[in-house]
This record gives C-alpha cells, structure tokens and sequence, in this order.
C-alpha cells in the first residue's frame, strides 16, 4: 500500500459520491442541508451504479476506458444533473421528530461502535491480498485486462472461467488501478472496504429520523460483524457489491411502499440495474424485490403496479448491451442444464430444505433470521402490515433464489460447502436484507398502526 | 413529566404489550451484538497482524502461493516475456515441491499474475512446469529455477 494509492482511490470515491450527489438532486429536488448529509451513502451508492452502467455501455460501444473516459464521464453526469436539478422544485421530504438529546448519545454511541469496526476492517483492507479463488481466477483478471487493454478485450473475457459474467465490477477495478496510478491488488482491497463503508452510511442515512436511533444501530451493527460476513467483506469479487446494491434498493422500496415518492423508486432502479451487471443473479434479485413490492401493493395495483413494471423493463434493457457484446464476441451464456425432470425431484426439497437450513443457522448469522422473523410477525400484528407483507415475500423468494441454483445446475451439490454449493454465499443478501428491514418493522411496531398504513389512501380498496 | 408517569404511559395497556416486544427484540440484537463485537474486532486485528508480517511479494502472489509453488518461475516470466509479448504453459509431471493445486490450476494463475501478457496457444515463450523441453522442438531453455520450472523461448 502507498500512500498515493489510497489518496488515488479517495479521490475516485469522492467523485462517485459527488456523481451520484448530483444524480440524487437531479431526482428529488434540492435537499435541505440536513438530507444532503443523511443522504450522502446514498448519494454514493447512486454514483457507482450511475458510472457503473454508463461504463458498461461506453466499453460494450468500443470506447477506450482511462483517465480521460473516466473524468469525462464524471463531469458529464455532474453536469447532465445540475441540469435536470435546476429545473426541480425543492425536494419535499418527511422529516423525522426532532432529535431528543438522549437519542444523539445513541446515535453517537452507534456510529462509533460501526465506525470502530469499520477502522478495524481497514487496517485488514490495505495489506490484504487476492486470495480468493474467483478473485484471482476472473474477477480481478477481468478488471487488469480492462486496464491493460483499455476496455473488454475479448481474448481475456472469453477464456476465464465465468465469461458471461457481468462487467460492471472488473471496469470499477479498472477504475481503481487507473485512480492508483498502477495495479497494486493490495490496495484494491480499500476499494471493497469503501464500498462496504458507503453501503452502512446509506443504509443508516435512509433509515434515520423514521427509526429510533437504539432500534436503527444496535441491528445495522449486529449485521457487520455476523460470523459469514465478517470473513468475506473485502473480497474482491461481486457478491457483497452485488449485495450493498440491491439490499440499499430493497429499502428505497420498502420506504416508497409508504412514501410513494417518484425519486425512491427511480433510485432504486438505477441501483438494482447495476447490480444486473454486476452479477447474473442481480437480474434475479432485482426480480425478488419487485415481486414483494408487487405483493405489498395489491390493494394499489392500478398506480403501483404499472410503475414497478417499467422498472423491471428498465433493468432488464440495462443488460441488453452486455449481453450484445458477449453474444457477438463469441462468448455464451451460462444457462441451467436442470429440466423438469430434475424440479420434480427429491432434489428439490433437499435443496429448499438446505437454504431453510442454512438461513437458520445461528453460527454463521447470529440471532439476525430469528429476530426478523419477530419482527415481521409483530409488524403484521401490531405494525405496518404493507412492510410485513414485503419483508416475508421477500426473504422467501430470495431464499427461494438461494435454493435454486443447485435445482437450476444439477452438478451442483446440495450440501452447505462453500467450495461446492453458492448457497451460503447467497444467503448473504437475505440476511443484509432482513438486518435492514427488521428496524423498519420495529419502528412500525413501536411507533403503532398509523391510521392509514400505506399510500393504499390514495386508492380505495378493490373488492 | 415525571420518569414513572412516563414510565406508566410507555407500557399502558395495550400498547404496552407491543412496546415490551420491540423493546424485547432489541435486547436480544444488542445482546447477540455484544457477543460477537470484540471477537470480530479481535478477528480483524490478529488478521491486520498476520497480514502486516507477510513480505509484499506474498501479499502479491496471495492465494497464487498454494499453487505456484517457487514464486521465482513467475516472476522471471514478468522480467523475461515483454508486457505485450505472449507465452503459453505446459505442465507435465508433478515435481516435490508443487501442491495438488499446482498442475490443475497454474496456467490460470499465470493468466492473471502476468497480464498484460497474453496466454496464448501458439506463443514464443514457454512457462514450463515440470514439462519435457524436447517436446517443443525450436524452443531453448533461458532459464531454470526451483520445482521444475523453467522458461523456454522460441529460437530466432
């Protein structure tokens, strides 16, 4: 590690919060000083996917990928905001209750028990080497090509295992090493910690003002330093960017669900559409998250609905150039080789039966699925029924998600073997999810029914 | 107001029950917390340490040294190939020295490691794992290290 490098990796961090800063304004409106601040990990989040897909469209159009298209793109999204920003009335936001001074101690309290972890987590991320297998085998050999050959170069992307992998990851450590000055795959490490960071802020900034402080902390705490999550979250390969990504746009959901403010559920599209290109299985996370909103806005089809449908084409038009670029480089699709025959099987319950088992194993998550499952059961009883409905269907189908890869790939093992079967790994976003939501849930449950429970008020019931 | 009029207000029936719950549920959260909090900062401290000590070139080569066995072949592969040169890997039989990871998994773990260097079929420069020189007719052996390895380059 340098000390030019980290410098280097600060200042590309600081231009993707600045992006995405702008991209935020540009959505919802100028913020009160208060919400620039609350929503700065958001902003953050905003501007990786917002350069993430605007990357990947640029390398899949041949355009070469360095200093120049790098500087460029971010004064081109600055400047595309401030332009559509201008233009917006304020921003109206729900404010919370104002802070009691018992409540600044917890949130205080809060942020130096995460940030102390995080500083800790940091001392690991700047010696750290790749020492994962699909670290070194694809994900950072991919990111070395786009830097070395100024874009995707076929002959590396199609003879690594995993071509149709997406590229939104490799073309951030591209970015990364362009940002170093050179590829020093030590220091990247502090690029995934960055990420990590971004993701809590985000979370926490969303969460903040609509949640107690001592429900809000003592859950997104407990989170970072589960057993499972603690030993992976600088990896530098997809699955925890993939997961920061589409857990951060569960929330935005879960918020619109009440809210049903425009700029909630754009954000999150944007969000879930880089996570398209980061990993394959974002396509099908993003489809979990829109089926729970589906689910939790039935009694409001008629303005929801049609909504959540355009964000689902949204995402999947994002892929379109990737999966152009890979089909006409010669580069095919990894497709399941299970049929029905195969979903018919014993398999398939020894498969659901293994994600249940998994989800439910307290070494790897801690108490975080059981008191989830709590706090859905109270938020149906006594909370928001719309964010219980949304919080249940969505971790099934995500742990449905999990248990199909091996009913999906028959070669694959059902067993909890990390080297065999994804499935742990893949549990990673249902517990981030369920770590997120159960502090909605709670405050839900704390606060009290309110009258109205959603934006259901808007329509009348249909019978 | 007073603490136990408050006190009373918080747990009034019915509310009180649902209050007692989350109350309830975030005891238990900051309870699991406080049992895995230090053992994860004392993970991440011993692992800092542990990481610290190791020497750049084993922070570099990382999971690479379970499989490339004397670090020394790949190394002088960066010195020798050009960076826009091209090699391929041939690998024969298992020498002492190599992991059962190292015959299986070397040419991949060359592909990143020597990037911008291009792993390709029919390459003027040969990283040789323990394979039989005499099989690559017009090549010449211009180095040799430990383990078996060893670097051919097409004759002019």
């Amino acid at each position: 590690m340098t000390l030019r490098a980290v410098a280097g990796l600060v200042v590309l961090h600081a231009a993707f919060a600045v992006a995405g800063a702008g991209v935020l304004w540009a959505l919802r409106g100028r913020a009160r000083r208060s919400d620039a601040v609350r929503l700065v990990g958001l902003g953050y989040l905003l501007g990786v996917a917002t350069l993430g897909l605007l990357w990947t469209v640029l390398l899949t159009l041949g355009v070469p990928f360095g200093g120049a298209t790098i500087v460029l793109s971010v004064t081109l999204v600055v400047a595309v905001a401030v332009l559509v920003g201008r233009r917006r009335q304020p921003g109206v936001e729900r404010s919370g209750p104002r802070s009691s001074r018992r409540a600044t101690i917890v949130t205080l309290a809060g942020i130096v028990a995460v940030g102390g972890y995080l500083v800790a987590l940091f001392r690991v991320a700047r010696v750290e080497g790749v020492f994962s297998f699909d670290g070194w085998a694809f994900w950072v050999t991919r990111g070395k090509a786009v830097y070395y050959f100024d874009g995707l170069d076929e002959q590396v992307f199609s003879t690594v295992p995993h071509p149709s992998y997406p590229p939104v990851i490799p073309i951030l450590d591209a970015a990364a090493f362009h940002a170093m000055g050179s590829v020093d795959v030590v220091t990247l490490h502090v690029q995934y910690w960055l990420l990590a960071v971004g993701f809590v802020v985000a979370v926490a900034g969303l969460l903040a003002g609509r949640v107690p402080p001592w429900i809000l902390w003592s859950s997104l705490a407990l989170a970072l330093v589960v057993p499972r999550l603690r030993t992976n979250v600088l990896a530098a390969q997809a699955d925890l960017p993939l997961d920061y990504l589409v857990v951060t746009a569960a929330v935005l959901v879960a918020l619109w669900l009440v809210d049903r403010h425009a700029w909630q559920l754009t954000t999150a599209a944007i969000l879930l559409a880089c996570g398209a290109l980061v990993k394959r299985e974002g396509l099908v996370l993003a489809a979990c998250v829109l089926l729970a909103a589906l689910a939790a806005t039935g009694r409001t089809r008629r303005s929801a609905w049609p909504r959540l449908a355009i964000v689902g084409v949204a995402i999947v038009a994002a892929t379109v150039p990737w999966r152009l670029w890979h089909a006409t480089h010669g580069i095919e699709g990894e497709t399941g080789t299970g049929g029905v025959d195969t979903l018919l099987t014993g398999r398939t319950i020894d498969s659901l039966r293994l994600a249940l088992d998994v989800l439910a194993d307290a070494e790897r998550w801690s108490l975080v699925p059981t008191i989830g499952l709590v706090a859905a059961i109270l938020a149906a009883v006594w909370g928001r029924r719309s964010h219980a409905v949304y919080a249940t269907v969505l971790v099934l189908l995500l742990t449905l998600a999990g248990a199909s890869t091996s009913i999906v790939f028959p070669e694959i093992g059902v067993t909890a073997d990390e080297a065999v079967n994804p499935i742990v790994r893949l549990t990673v976003a249902t517990v981030l999810v369920i770590s997120c939501l159960t502090p909605l849930l709670l405050a839900g449950v704390w606060i009290g029914r309110p009258p109205v429970d959603d934006a259901s008020a808007e329509e009348p019931a249909v019978p | 107001m007073r603490r136990g009029v408050r006190l009373e207000n918080l747990l009034a029936w019915p509310d009180g029950l649902r209050r007692l719950a989350v109350a309830a549920c975030v005891v238990a959260l900051v309870g699991a917390l406080g049992h895995q909090y230090p053992g994860a900062v004392r993970e991440a401290r011993d692992e800092a340490r542990q990481k610290e000590a190791l020497s750049v070139l084993d922070r570099e080569f990382a999971g690479g040294n379970s499989i490339v066995a004397d670090q020394g072949g790949l190394l002088e592969a960066r010195l020798k190939i050009p960076p826009d040169g091209s090699y391929s890997v041939s690998v024969g039989a298992p020498v002492e020295g190599w992991t059962e990871l190292t015959a299986p998994f070397v040419p991949w773990f060359a592909r990143y490691f020597l990037l911008p260097r291009r792993q390709l079929a029919d390459a003027p420069w040969i990283l040789c794992y323990g394979c039989d020189a005499a099989a690559h007719p017009g090549f010449e052996t211009v180095w040799v290290g430990y383990d078996g390895i060893s670097i051919l380059e097409r004759r002019p």
